[in-house]
Protein backbone atom coordinates (compact mmCIF):
# COMPACT_ATOMS: atom_id res chain seq x y z
CA UNK A 1 0.00 0.00 0.00
CA UNK A 2 1.28 3.11 -1.12
CA UNK A 3 -0.13 5.75 1.42
CA UNK A 4 1.55 8.89 -0.13
CA UNK A 5 -1.33 8.29 -2.87
CA UNK A 6 -4.21 7.86 -0.86
CA UNK A 7 -6.30 10.93 0.15
CA UNK A 8 -9.30 11.76 1.45
CA UNK A 9 -11.12 13.35 -1.25
CA UNK A 10 -14.99 14.78 -1.81
CA UNK A 11 -16.20 11.83 -3.11
CA UNK A 12 -15.04 9.81 -0.27
CA UNK A 13 -16.67 12.40 2.15
CA UNK A 14 -20.18 12.20 -0.14
CA UNK A 15 -19.93 8.27 0.31
CA UNK A 16 -19.36 8.43 4.09
CA UNK A 17 -22.04 10.67 4.57
CA UNK A 18 -24.80 8.19 2.16
CA UNK A 19 -23.21 5.06 4.85
CA UNK A 20 -23.91 6.85 8.06
CA UNK A 21 -27.38 8.39 6.70
CA UNK A 22 -28.37 4.98 4.46
CA UNK A 23 -26.18 2.22 5.32
CA UNK A 24 -23.60 -0.21 3.72
CA UNK A 25 -26.56 -0.86 0.96
CA UNK A 26 -25.26 2.95 -0.53
CA UNK A 27 -21.76 1.18 -0.93
CA UNK A 28 -22.79 -1.05 -3.64
CA UNK A 29 -22.20 1.28 -6.51
CA UNK A 30 -18.67 1.95 -5.50
CA UNK A 31 -17.70 -1.58 -6.19
CA UNK A 32 -16.20 -1.38 -9.19
CA UNK A 33 -14.70 1.84 -8.19
CA UNK A 34 -13.10 0.17 -4.96
CA UNK A 35 -11.71 -2.79 -7.17
CA UNK A 36 -9.47 0.21 -9.31
CA UNK A 37 -6.10 -0.53 -6.93
CA UNK A 38 -5.51 -0.38 -3.55
CA UNK A 39 -5.09 3.10 -2.77
CA UNK A 40 -8.63 3.93 -4.45
CA UNK A 41 -10.35 1.67 -1.83
CA UNK A 42 -8.19 2.71 1.05
CA UNK A 43 -9.68 6.60 0.77
CA UNK A 44 -13.11 5.15 1.52
CA UNK A 45 -11.86 2.13 4.09
CA UNK A 46 -9.80 4.68 5.85
CA UNK A 47 -12.33 7.18 6.06
CA UNK A 48 -14.67 4.52 7.69
CA UNK A 49 -12.16 3.69 10.08
CA UNK A 50 -11.52 7.06 11.10
CA UNK A 51 -15.03 7.20 11.52
CA UNK A 52 -15.37 4.23 13.76
CA UNK A 53 -12.85 5.82 15.83
CA UNK A 54 -14.33 8.65 16.21
CA UNK A 55 -17.58 7.45 17.13
CA UNK A 56 -16.23 5.13 19.50
CA UNK A 57 -14.32 7.94 21.15
CA UNK A 58 -17.23 9.54 21.61
CA UNK A 59 -18.78 6.41 23.41
CA UNK A 60 -16.25 5.65 25.77
CA UNK A 61 -13.29 8.06 26.17
CA UNK A 62 -12.39 9.29 28.66
CA UNK A 63 -14.15 7.41 31.16
CA UNK A 64 -14.52 3.90 30.51
CA UNK A 65 -15.20 -0.24 32.44
CA UNK A 66 -13.36 -3.03 30.20
CA UNK A 67 -16.81 -4.40 31.26
CA UNK A 68 -18.48 -1.12 29.52
CA UNK A 69 -17.09 -2.46 26.36
CA UNK A 70 -18.32 -6.11 26.93
CA UNK A 71 -21.61 -4.83 27.88
CA UNK A 72 -22.13 -2.29 24.63
CA UNK A 73 -21.21 -5.29 22.36
CA UNK A 74 -23.54 -7.57 23.79
CA UNK A 75 -26.26 -5.24 23.40
CA UNK A 76 -25.20 -4.64 19.67
CA UNK A 77 -25.50 -8.27 19.14
CA UNK A 78 -28.79 -8.91 20.96
CA UNK A 79 -30.20 -5.96 19.14
CA UNK A 80 -28.21 -7.20 16.06
CA UNK A 81 -31.15 -10.46 15.99
CA UNK A 82 -30.63 -12.55 13.14
CA UNK A 83 -26.90 -10.50 12.06
CA UNK A 84 -25.58 -10.89 15.54
CA UNK A 85 -23.37 -13.76 14.23
CA UNK A 86 -21.90 -11.83 11.75
CA UNK A 87 -20.31 -9.89 14.46
CA UNK A 88 -17.51 -11.27 16.20
CA UNK A 89 -17.47 -10.25 19.87
CA UNK A 90 -13.66 -10.44 20.66
CA UNK A 91 -13.03 -8.94 17.14
CA UNK A 92 -15.72 -5.89 18.07
CA UNK A 93 -14.43 -5.65 21.20
CA UNK A 94 -10.73 -5.70 20.51
CA UNK A 95 -11.11 -3.03 17.61
CA UNK A 96 -13.13 -0.78 20.54
CA UNK A 97 -10.38 -0.93 23.02
CA UNK A 98 -7.52 -0.16 20.48
CA UNK A 99 -9.52 2.75 19.78
CA UNK A 100 -9.67 4.32 23.34
CA UNK A 101 -6.25 3.19 23.80
CA UNK A 102 -7.24 0.33 26.17
CA UNK A 103 -5.44 -2.63 26.60
CA UNK A 104 -6.04 -4.87 23.66
CA UNK A 105 -7.30 -8.59 24.93
CA UNK A 106 -5.05 -11.46 25.47
CA UNK A 107 -7.16 -13.17 22.56
CA UNK A 108 -8.26 -10.56 19.98
CA UNK A 109 -10.59 -13.35 17.79
CA UNK A 110 -9.65 -14.46 14.48
CA UNK A 111 -7.45 -12.64 12.53
CA UNK A 112 -10.11 -11.71 9.37
CA UNK A 113 -10.63 -9.10 7.58
CA UNK A 114 -14.50 -9.82 6.54
CA UNK A 115 -15.30 -9.93 10.79
CA UNK A 116 -12.95 -6.78 11.10
CA UNK A 117 -15.09 -4.72 8.32
CA UNK A 118 -18.07 -6.13 9.95
CA UNK A 119 -17.44 -5.32 13.44
CA UNK A 120 -16.52 -2.01 12.46
CA UNK A 121 -19.49 -1.12 10.28
CA UNK A 122 -22.04 -2.65 12.59
CA UNK A 123 -20.71 -0.71 15.54
CA UNK A 124 -20.42 2.78 13.89
CA UNK A 125 -24.04 2.15 12.82
CA UNK A 126 -25.40 1.71 15.90
CA UNK A 127 -23.19 4.29 17.91
CA UNK A 128 -24.80 6.55 15.37
CA UNK A 129 -27.95 5.64 15.72
CA UNK A 130 -27.90 5.88 18.97
CA UNK A 131 -26.12 9.37 19.16
CA UNK A 132 -29.22 10.17 17.29
CA UNK A 133 -27.56 13.41 15.01
CA UNK A 134 -29.15 16.27 13.70
CA UNK A 135 -28.05 17.43 10.53
CA UNK A 136 -25.28 20.06 11.84
CA UNK A 137 -24.10 17.23 13.98
CA UNK A 138 -24.03 14.77 11.84
CA UNK A 139 -22.07 17.37 9.59
CA UNK A 140 -19.59 17.87 12.87
CA UNK A 141 -19.05 14.11 13.05
CA UNK A 142 -17.65 13.91 9.46
CA UNK A 143 -15.72 16.38 9.97
CA UNK A 144 -13.76 15.13 13.04
CA UNK A 145 -13.67 11.70 11.16
CA UNK A 146 -12.20 13.60 8.12
CA UNK A 147 -9.58 15.14 10.26
CA UNK A 148 -8.59 11.53 12.20
CA UNK A 149 -8.57 10.38 9.06
CA UNK A 150 -5.89 12.61 7.41
CA UNK A 151 -3.66 11.95 10.80
CA UNK A 152 -4.17 8.81 10.87
CA UNK A 153 -2.64 9.00 7.14
CA UNK A 154 -0.15 10.96 8.07
CA UNK A 155 1.09 8.77 10.87
CA UNK A 156 0.97 5.85 7.80
CA UNK A 157 2.98 7.60 5.28
CA UNK A 158 5.88 8.50 8.05
CA UNK A 159 5.76 4.46 9.03
CA UNK A 160 6.25 3.88 5.50
CA UNK A 161 8.97 6.85 5.20
CA UNK A 162 10.86 5.58 8.27
CA UNK A 163 11.04 1.39 6.88
CA UNK A 164 11.68 2.24 3.17
CA UNK A 165 12.28 -1.68 2.28
CA UNK A 166 8.39 -2.51 3.90
CA UNK A 167 7.06 0.87 2.76
CA UNK A 168 5.12 -0.47 -0.11
CA UNK A 169 2.67 -3.71 -0.15
CA UNK B 1 -18.88 -46.18 38.87
CA UNK B 2 -19.86 -43.53 41.99
CA UNK B 3 -19.60 -40.36 42.25
CA UNK B 4 -17.64 -39.76 46.19
CA UNK B 5 -17.34 -37.24 48.78
CA UNK B 6 -13.97 -35.85 47.86
CA UNK B 7 -15.37 -34.71 44.21
CA UNK B 8 -18.75 -33.91 45.54
CA UNK B 9 -16.73 -31.33 48.41
CA UNK B 10 -14.49 -30.41 45.65
CA UNK B 11 -17.29 -28.80 43.49
CA UNK B 12 -19.06 -27.98 46.18
CA UNK B 13 -17.09 -25.38 48.10
CA UNK B 14 -16.41 -23.59 44.70
CA UNK B 15 -20.07 -23.53 44.18
CA UNK B 16 -20.95 -21.94 48.02
CA UNK B 17 -18.76 -19.12 46.98
CA UNK B 18 -15.77 -20.48 49.60
CA UNK B 19 -12.57 -19.06 49.33
CA UNK B 20 -10.74 -20.10 45.62
CA UNK B 21 -7.49 -21.51 47.90
CA UNK B 22 -10.25 -24.13 50.17
CA UNK B 23 -11.40 -25.46 46.61
CA UNK B 24 -8.44 -25.60 44.69
CA UNK B 25 -6.31 -27.46 48.04
CA UNK B 26 -9.47 -29.76 47.56
CA UNK B 27 -9.18 -29.96 44.08
CA UNK B 28 -5.59 -30.83 44.42
CA UNK B 29 -6.06 -33.76 46.43
CA UNK B 30 -8.29 -35.51 44.25
CA UNK B 31 -6.20 -38.35 42.20
CA UNK B 32 -5.84 -39.92 38.96
CA UNK B 33 -9.40 -42.18 39.54
CA UNK B 34 -11.04 -38.97 40.58
CA UNK B 35 -10.86 -37.14 37.64
CA UNK B 36 -13.81 -39.13 35.52
CA UNK B 37 -16.14 -38.70 38.32
CA UNK B 38 -15.20 -34.98 38.83
CA UNK B 39 -15.42 -34.04 34.95
CA UNK B 40 -19.28 -35.81 35.38
CA UNK B 41 -20.24 -34.22 38.29
CA UNK B 42 -19.20 -30.73 36.34
CA UNK B 43 -20.73 -31.85 32.97
CA UNK B 44 -23.92 -32.67 35.03
CA UNK B 45 -23.97 -29.89 37.12
CA UNK B 46 -23.54 -27.19 34.39
CA UNK B 47 -26.54 -29.17 32.07
CA UNK B 48 -28.98 -28.94 35.20
CA UNK B 49 -27.95 -25.13 35.49
CA UNK B 50 -28.40 -24.48 32.33
CA UNK B 51 -31.69 -25.95 32.49
CA UNK B 52 -32.93 -23.86 35.46
CA UNK B 53 -31.50 -20.89 33.33
CA UNK B 54 -32.53 -20.86 30.08
CA UNK B 55 -35.81 -23.45 30.21
CA UNK B 56 -38.78 -21.81 31.51
CA UNK B 57 -42.13 -24.24 31.23
CA UNK B 58 -40.51 -26.06 28.69
CA UNK B 59 -39.87 -23.15 26.30
CA UNK B 60 -35.97 -22.28 25.39
CA UNK B 61 -34.46 -19.14 25.97
CA UNK B 62 -33.38 -17.50 22.69
CA UNK B 63 -29.82 -16.71 21.88
CA UNK B 64 -30.24 -12.77 23.03
CA UNK B 65 -30.80 -14.27 26.38
CA UNK B 66 -27.44 -16.71 26.40
CA UNK B 67 -25.57 -13.39 24.97
CA UNK B 68 -26.91 -11.52 27.85
CA UNK B 69 -25.73 -13.77 30.38
CA UNK B 70 -21.95 -14.86 29.21
CA UNK B 71 -21.28 -10.77 28.85
CA UNK B 72 -22.61 -10.08 32.64
CA UNK B 73 -20.73 -13.21 33.48
CA UNK B 74 -17.13 -11.54 31.34
CA UNK B 75 -18.15 -7.72 32.60
CA UNK B 76 -17.49 -8.66 36.36
CA UNK B 77 -13.68 -7.82 36.06
CA UNK B 78 -11.19 -6.07 34.46
CA UNK B 79 -9.80 -9.41 33.31
CA UNK B 80 -13.19 -11.26 32.77
CA UNK B 81 -13.14 -10.71 29.37
CA UNK B 82 -9.88 -12.53 29.14
CA UNK B 83 -10.86 -15.26 31.09
CA UNK B 84 -14.00 -16.07 29.03
CA UNK B 85 -13.91 -16.61 25.43
CA UNK B 86 -17.79 -15.20 24.90
CA UNK B 87 -18.00 -17.67 21.39
CA UNK B 88 -17.09 -20.70 23.17
CA UNK B 89 -19.18 -19.82 26.28
CA UNK B 90 -22.12 -19.29 24.32
CA UNK B 91 -21.70 -21.97 22.46
CA UNK B 92 -21.25 -24.34 25.52
CA UNK B 93 -24.89 -23.45 26.39
CA UNK B 94 -26.49 -23.67 23.36
CA UNK B 95 -25.25 -26.85 23.15
CA UNK B 96 -27.01 -28.17 26.01
CA UNK B 97 -29.96 -26.41 25.10
CA UNK B 98 -29.77 -28.61 21.70
CA UNK B 99 -28.36 -26.07 19.29
CA UNK B 100 -25.16 -25.99 17.18
CA UNK B 101 -22.04 -28.20 18.24
CA UNK B 102 -18.58 -28.15 19.83
CA UNK B 103 -16.43 -29.02 16.95
CA UNK B 104 -13.60 -27.25 16.67
CA UNK B 105 -13.47 -26.47 20.59
CA UNK B 106 -10.39 -28.00 22.50
CA UNK B 107 -11.31 -30.25 25.50
CA UNK B 108 -9.01 -28.18 27.77
CA UNK B 109 -11.34 -24.75 26.56
CA UNK B 110 -14.07 -26.63 26.90
CA UNK B 111 -13.66 -27.97 31.01
CA UNK B 112 -12.25 -24.28 31.43
CA UNK B 113 -15.26 -22.60 30.62
CA UNK B 114 -17.45 -25.50 32.09
CA UNK B 115 -16.05 -24.37 35.79
CA UNK B 116 -16.29 -20.41 35.34
CA UNK B 117 -20.29 -21.03 33.54
CA UNK B 118 -21.69 -23.13 36.01
CA UNK B 119 -20.07 -21.37 38.87
CA UNK B 120 -21.44 -18.10 37.18
CA UNK B 121 -25.04 -19.69 36.86
CA UNK B 122 -25.21 -21.11 40.32
CA UNK B 123 -24.10 -17.87 42.09
CA UNK B 124 -26.83 -15.97 40.02
CA UNK B 125 -28.98 -18.52 41.13
CA UNK B 126 -28.33 -17.59 44.52
CA UNK B 127 -29.30 -21.08 46.48
CA UNK B 128 -29.61 -20.80 50.12
CA UNK B 129 -27.52 -23.77 51.81
CA UNK B 130 -30.60 -26.15 51.54
CA UNK B 131 -31.12 -25.24 47.79
CA UNK B 132 -27.46 -26.02 47.40
CA UNK B 133 -26.92 -29.43 48.39
CA UNK B 134 -30.43 -30.32 46.32
CA UNK B 135 -28.61 -29.26 43.32
CA UNK B 136 -25.48 -30.89 44.24
CA UNK B 137 -27.97 -34.34 45.64
CA UNK B 138 -29.40 -33.85 42.25
CA UNK B 139 -26.26 -33.52 39.75
CA UNK B 140 -24.43 -36.06 41.39
CA UNK B 141 -27.49 -38.81 41.03
CA UNK B 142 -27.22 -37.43 37.36
CA UNK B 143 -23.33 -37.88 36.88
CA UNK B 144 -23.46 -41.57 38.32
CA UNK B 145 -26.33 -42.25 35.88
CA UNK B 146 -23.69 -40.62 32.90
CA UNK B 147 -21.13 -42.84 34.20
CA UNK B 148 -23.44 -46.30 34.37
Amino acid sequence: MDYSAVEIREKNILALRAFLLEGPVTWASLQSEMQKDDETAAGYMSLLYGAFNVAVRRKFAPAYTVGDIVRFVAELRIKSGEEAGLINPLVAEDMIRRAIGAPPLKDGGPDDVSLALHAEVYVLLYLITEADLGRAELEQFIDEAVAYTEEWLVARRAEASAAPSSGTV
Amino acid sequence: MTINDRQVEALHVQLAGRPAEEHLRLFNALDETDHIGYAALLAAGLFEAIQRRFVKDGKVADRSEVIDFIATVRARSESSPDEVNPDVAERIILHALGQGSLSGIDSSAITRHQIILLAGLVAQARYNEAELNAFMRKICADAEEMLE
